[in-house]
């Protein structure tokens, strides 16, 4: 399954960087991590509830389809109204989210300071 | 071990922990209180903040437990953050930074024993019900750490409830209103409170309350998000939050102006660390940030206020609200006073909903925008520490 043209940089903040890079070092507990996502109507920039359950499902099967994970390796809920989802997945899954076309920004779910 | 935790261990001995029990890891599975009682003497009582001592759990245990999410909250020396790591029934310790209920600065035993409260006075919510405004039709969405709804100035006000895990999903079945803590109780009634033998706590006395659990016992974003995003699916018009992270974390700046977008009026407090401090995401612009005043109209010594370099709104809080000595419900029954900017926000949310009640139509912009406009600075109050001043009721319905 091949991955649309990206249109923008995903925004990671610092805190989920860190704590993707020390749960890749230690192998450890999966990361959680809060995504907004991207609208793919030009006349919107938060997709509609609807679209927020799709876009969201789509990401996920298809890093699932690159990295080789099963569904159960990780967890999503869904904020359709808002066009945010929340992701809890070991680190390389996560990191593979962030390269995707339909992530606008990444955030740490948990603030550990 | 997380930096928090290290630091925390360094300078004061002792940390506050979330610590995450196996036996709740299983879908469906809650877990025991007899494992909670059991893990008890790990954490230490008495801690050094007020957050601890006012959230010791039953039986004034040093801990609270929350089943439903199979977590302890509590503090920790070295010694027990070891025991507890090294115990088979536990899965994790974690730091518990930042993210919280925006504590009071005082707490006191309180009678009500006017017919309104100074502060439903000094915003001039009896003047507004004479006009026959009392927020009917109005929900209000309200995060903060649950509500009682069995208190009596409650009584038909909470419309929905819900209680949020670390991952943001509703927990199932939904359970009573009840407050974990007594700050979202606090705050529920002084927005929406009922009249109890003709004395009132509440601005909004006809409006109705869609209140969730998203603080205490694992503070997440998620948890707020998923707070966040039921109460837009309700059709909240004014979401009150008296919450925040200290300090400017840019977490909820999206989502604001997405609830802005979607008509909901974002009253935020500004938080309770004195002048030069502030919280997130009561200073962002795109929120209406409340501090806290006296009854003298003064600003409180304690209330946040902050100067940032942006070209819009540069100055929290946009406006201050009763905040010192506010009487309101307190789980269980009977009232209690406290101060804080969590309390001057709910009154700003339930004059908006008074607003709302007679022009609901009105866009986010111009509601917010009549209340700004209704705001006057009592002498000797300071934009920096003030923001627009005091709001009037009557003055903000007329500039609707």
């Amino acid at each position: 399954m091949s991955s649309p043209r990206r249109p923008a940089k995903t925004k990671v903040d610092p805190e989920l960087r860190r704590q993707l890079t020390l749960a890749s070092a230690a192998e450890a507990a999966p990361v959680e991590a809060v995504l907004r996502l991207r609208s793919t109507l030009r006349s919107s920039r938060t997709p509609a509830p609807d679209a927020t359950r799709i876009l969201a499902e789509r990401v996920m099967t298809r890093v699932a389809a690159e990295v080789g994970a099963a569904a159960g390796e990780y967890d999503l809920n869904v904020f359709p109204n808002l066009g945010y989802c929340v992701l809890s997945a070991p680190p390389g899954f996560v990191e593979r989210v962030l390269h995707q076309p339909e992530v606008a920004s990444a955030s740490a779910n948990r603030r550990r300071a | 071990m997380s930096r928090y935790l290290s630091q925390e261990l360094r300078s004061r001995g002792s940390a506050r922990v979330i610590v995450v029990l196996r036996a709740a890891m299983a879908a469906g599975a809650v877990a025991s209180k007899a494992e909670s009682r059991r893990l008890g003497p790990r954490f230490r009582n008495g801690g050094s903040s007020l957050a601890l001592a006012t959230s010791l759990g039953e039986r004034g245990e040093a801990f609270r437990f929350f089943p439903q999410l199979g977590i302890m909250l509590g503090t920790v020396d070295h010694d027990g953050l070891a025991a507890l790591r090294a115990d088979h029934d536990v899965v994790a310790v974690v730091g518990a930074p930042a993210l919280s209920p925006i504590r009071p600065r005082a707490v006191r035993a309180a009678k009500l024993e006017s017919a309104h409260t100074w502060g439903l006075e000094r915003l001039g919510a009896p003047a507004l019900w004479e006009r026959g405004l009392t927020g009917r039709g109005v929900l209000v969405g309200h995060l903060d750490t649950g509500v009682d709804g069995r208190h009596p100035a409650l009584a038909g006000a909470v419309a929905h409830f819900a209680e949020f895990d670390l991952m943001g999903r509703a927990i199932t079945p939904p359970p009573k209103p009840r407050d974990s803590d007594q700050h979202g109780t606090h705050t529920a009634a002084t927005i929406a409170g009922r009249p109890v033998s003709g004395r009132h706590v509440g601005m909004a006395p006809g409006a109705r309350l869609a209140s969730a659990t998203v603080i205490e016992g694992g503070d997440a974003v998620a948890r707020v998000l998923g707070g966040m995003d039921w109460a837009l699916g309700l059709g909240v018009r004014v979401l009150s939050l008296s919450l925040g992270f200290r300090g400017y974390w840019p977490d909820f700046l999206a989502v604001t102006r997405i609830l802005r977008r979607k008509g909901v009026l974002p009253v935020f407090a500004v938080g309770n660390e004195y002048a030069g401090s502030s919280r997130s995401p009561g200073n962002y612009s795109q929120a209406l940030s409340v501090g806290a005043c006296d009854t003298q109209g003064r600003v409180a010594e304690f209330s946040s206020s902050q100067r940032f370099d942006r070209k819009a709104d540069p100055i929290v809080p946009d406006m201050v609200a009763p905040g010192v000595n506010i009487v309101s419900a307190k789980p269980g029954g009977g009232y209690q006073a406290m101060d804080g900017t969590s309390m001057a926000t709910p009154h700003v949310a339930g004059l908006a909903a008074l607003l709302l009640e007679a022009k609901p139509k009105v866009t986010i912009g111009r509601l917010e925008a009549a209340l700004l406009t209704s705001c006057a600075r009592p002498k000797g109050m300071s934009a920096e520490r003030g923001g627009h001043g005091i709001p009037a009721g009557v003055k903000a319905l007329e500039a609707l």
